[in-house]
């Protein structure tokens, strides 16, 4: 591996079922600098099982309410079911719900508001969370 | 030798205890003792200057010896025989006579001594005569009492062991020869009287005091002469100014004395009245200071009296026939509740205990005495303050009972009668659980026994159903009185709390419902607030969006950002409106009226006739069911689930609704049943949420999540519920129960 490879984009899953929130979190990734970001979008919390099992999913972000689910507490442990490691965050336009409290014990690992997502969010999220974690090609490097 | 034992026999006969005559030489008698003038019976007087052959039987002789001219002048000493002396009234004595020459030198002239024992007191062996001088100091030795004769200079001749031994203080001075009064000083000065005084002028005077009656003795007296020991002292002063001392050891009996003089200081002191009583003389003998004092007589006025006299219930021939079991043993007792009257005529009632006190040849009865005029007050006192608690009882509304501690019933006033619809005497006896539902009888007994002497008293709540049926609720305190530790009796009081009980219970439910109400809002509004503010953030994001486009040159995606902004312009207004109808529909008071439930079914469907036609919709609703509700908010609800039925129905097939009315007793059941996609069970509750919506492509299943919620909100509204039917498995079935409520 040498730094003149190309870097390999990171690759964020948005589960939300309005579409609309893809577009506008696609415009705000546009936005940010640094390492090249990939999103990737699903609807419902089945595909969004289906997506991580494939592989390649480095972080997802999650909206809290995904019809017909109540909440992230019935679908953030799908994902960790699903055997997915990497970070979880969720999304959602109102974040005060007491419940929101217990993300952890969920298997979230953070949670924002909607309106809070811009360029600068999503820049230190990245930053936070991967800055310790080695790709599997960086690990291989260093083997 | 001889001359002493003359001096002796001369004390001695004044105090001796057989007869001695003294005869002069012409056959005269010319002194006798005391004991002479009893056992003979003749006065002393009769007995100086007779001739004592005239005590002799007639014919037996024996007085004088046939030697005895000889013998009072040989001096041989004492000449015995046994005789027959005739009394004065005529009666013979057998004797033994003792008779003793005495010379002239010893006395007034020579003459007789004579000893006369009666032959019973006649030792079996005879004595020689000649032994008689050692037989005196050895029988002196022998007799227990202290003896002692002072000669005519008041020293002391001869005295016994009993003599010098009789008290402590008297013993170190005795000394043949010493006067009496020496021996007095010496055992004063040395401290060893204890009643002598303290100062030298006291013990003086005592002294004297002493003196003059060994001097001059009237009549025995008693002496103390150490901290415990009393002496009685018997001076004797004979004819010839000899004097006899006896001396008898009387400590147990003055102790005895102390006893019984303090054994009468307690019977004088004790509060109650005792009466020693003579049966046979009906007359009382004793009676000590309260019955003096209470009766206002002296002991003197009751000695006097009649016993009989005393009372005032009976009359003396009533009162012997009462006692008569007593006095003829049948009984060992006799108590008897009577009145007493008083000196001043006044009467009091008394409890007499009379006890026949036997042993004796004169029987007593020791009576004790109580005036129970207090006690009987204080019981009528009792018994009016019983008589008013029993009122105070009767006219409390509360049910009162009090029963042994297994439950035995004792006593249940009328409150407890009249609520069971028996009579008090029904339930007497009977245990109280009886009357407890058998299904509160666990509790009630696990209450009771709970009870300990630290925590005799708890209360109970529990419902109730009496006589006439009526439901009600009491409050029970139960109360269980120890007495050492052991239970004795519970008593129990119930009061009546049904009202206070409903209301309490309306408070509950009026507070859960606020609880749910709340909790209600409070999602409610967090519902809004996150659907409210979605779209208005996308809202402005897309503005953004446009503005950013537009400023760079792009116009690309300036019209797919337009549309979002219109859609979700909409969707915030649909959602407003929504909001509006459900807060005109879910908080309005309901206007309840007796409809025909089918009317309701009918309007609900013609409103959604539209929308029925394009799904080709089918109503099945043949009910001809009436129902007391709000007809407006009926039509709603069903219009609201036939919506549903309508929007979620399968593409493939026409929709069916079917409505089905059930009337029970309490309740009305309505089914509304469809053929559509169906609900998961697992949303079985959450689909009654606000703004919940089970699918978000509003291409499909536009709607505000609203309906159901309103659904819910209509029914609770009329006290009644709304399910889904989860077990429903060929599209959705909700099932709505409403209260039957009469018009």
């Amino acid at each position: 591996m040498n730094s003149d490879q190309p870097q390999q984009p990171m690759k964020i899953l948005l589960v939300d079922d309005d579409p609309a929130e893809h577009l506008l979190l696609r415009r705000t990734l546009d936005k940010v600098d640094g390492p090249p970001l990939e999103l990737d979008y699903v609807a419902d919390i089945a595909s969004a099982v289906e997506s991580v099992k494939a592989g390649g999913i480095d972080i997802v972000f999650l909206d809290n309410r995904l019809v017909p689910n109540n909440d992230f507490r019935e679908t953030a442990p799908q994902l960790r079911e699903a055997g997915f490691i990497g970070p979880i965050g969720i999304i959602s336009s109102d974040i005060s719900g007491s419940y929101f409290q217990e993300f952890p014990e969920f298997g979230v690992d953070f949670r924002i508001g909607k309106s809070e997502i811009d360029r600068t969010t999503i820049s230190f999220i990245i930053a936070e969370y991967t800055r310790n974690q080695l790709s599997d090609n960086c690990a291989e490097d260093f083997s | 030798m001889q001359s002493s034992a003359g001096k002796l026999i001369k004390a001695l006969y004044e105090t001796f205890p057989d007869p001695v005559l003294a005869t002069d030489r012409r056959g005269r008698i010319t002194a006798v003792n005391q004991a002479a003038i009893e056992v003979l019976g003749y006065a002393e007087a009769e007995l100086l200057g007779m001739d004592p052959t005239r005590l002799e039987v007639p014919g037996e002789g024996g007085f004088y010896p046939e030697r005895a001219a000889s013998a009072w002048d040989a001096n041989e000493g004492w000449i015995c025989r046994n005789v027959r002396l005739q009394r004065k009234d005529g009666s013979v004595l057998a004797a033994e006579l003792r008779q003793l020459p005495v010379s002239p030198q010893d006395g007034a002239g020579a003459g007789l001594v004579s000893m006369v024992r009666p032959v019973s007191e006649t030792p079996a062996r005879e004595t020689d005569p000649a032994d008689i001088d050692q037989l005196f100091p050895s029988a002196l030795e022998s007799i227990s009492h202290g003896f002692a004769i002072y000669d005519q200079a008041d020293r002391l001749l001869i005295c016994n062991s009993a003599y010098r031994n009789m008290h402590e203080a008297f013993k170190p001075s005795i000394a043949i020869g010493r006067t009496f009064e020496a021996i007095l000083r010496e055992a004063v000065e040395s401290g060893r009287y204890p009643d002598a005084g303290e100062t030298p002028q006291q013990r003086e005077d005592w002294i004297r005091q002493r003196l003059d009656l060994h001097n001059n003795p009237i009549e025995p007296y008693v002496q103390r002469v150490g901290a415990d020991q009393w002496v009685q002292i018997e001076d004797r002063v004979t004819a010839d100014n000899y004097r006899v001392a006896l001396r008898a050891d009387v400590t147990p009996l003055v102790r005895a004395r102390s006893e019984a003089e303090r054994l009468g200081f307690i019977l004088e002191g004790v509060g109650q009245e005792i009466y020693l009583v003579n049966p046979k003389e009906r007359r009382i003998v004793y009676a000590n200071k309260a019955a003096c004092d209470n009766l206002q007589y002296s002991l003197e006025e009751l000695r006097a009296m009649d016993v009989r006299q005393l009372n005032a219930d009976y009359s003396p021939a009533e009162l012997t026939e009462k006692m008569q079991p007593l006095l003829t043993g049948k009984i060992r007792a006799l108590n008897i509740d009577t009145r007493h009257r008083r000196k001043d005529g006044s009467i009091y009632v008394c409890r007499i205990r009379m006890e026949l006190m036997g042993g004796t040849a004169d029987p007593m009865i020791l009576s004790f005495g109580e005036d129970i005029t207090l006690r009987i007050d204080t019981e009528a006192e009792l018994e009016r303050k019983r008589t008013e608690f029993e009122s105070l009882v009767r006219s409390l509304p509360d049910i009162i009972s009090r029963a042994k501690p297994d439950t035995t019933l004792t006593y249940v006033n009328e409150n407890y009668a009249r609520f069971s619809g028996r009579r008090p005497e029904e339930m007497v006896g009977r245990k109280f659980m009886e009357f407890v539902a058998p299904d509160a009888r666990q509790e009630v007994l696990a209450k009771i026994s709970s009870l300990t002497p630290e925590a005799p008293m708890k209360t109970l709540e529990r419902p109730m159903v009496d006589a006439a049926g009526r439901q009600c609720w009491y409050l029970w305190t139960n109360l269980m009185v120890y007495e050492d530790g052991k239970p004795i009796e519970l008593v129990s009081v119930g009061r009546e709390i049904t009202e206070s009980h409903q209301a309490r219970e309306q408070i509950a439910h009026q507070t859960r419902e606020l609880a749910a109400r709340n909790d209600a809002l409070e999602q409610f509004a967090g519902m809004i607030s996150h659907d409210l503010k979605a779209p208005l953030r996308q809202v402005r994001l897309f503005a953004d969006l446009i503005a950013e486009d537009v400023s760079s040159g792009k116009t690309d995606e300036l019209g797919v950002f337009s549309a979002h902004i219109s859609d979700r312009a909409k969707a915030m207004e649909q959602m407003i409106s929504s909001l509006l109808e459900y807060s005109q529909l879910a908080y309005q008071s309901i206007r309840p009226s007796t409809f025909r439930f089918s009317e309701a079914v009918a309007e609900a469907w013609s409103n959604l006739a539209v929308h029925a036609s394009e799904a080709r919709a089918r109503l099945i609703a043949e009910t001809d069911a009436e129902l007391h509700a709000d007809l407006n908010l009926m039509i709603q609800l069903l219009q609201n689930l036939f919506a549903n039925s309508i929007k979620y129905r399968m593409a493939d097939r026409p929709v069916e609704v079917r409505v089905d009315v059930e009337v029970g007793d309490t309740a009305v059941s309505i089914t509304v049943a469809d053929n559509g996609i169906g609900i998961a069970p697992q949303h079985a509750d959450s689909i009654f949420g606000v703004f919940k919506r089970l699918h978000r492509d509003e291409r499909l299943y536009s709607g505000s999540g609203l309906g159901l919620a309103l659904c819910r909100r209509i029914a609770e509204s009329h006290g009644g519920t709304i399910v889904l039917d989860s077990s429903y498995r060929s599209g959705a079935r909700f099932v709505i129960t409403l209260p039957r409520v009469a018009p």
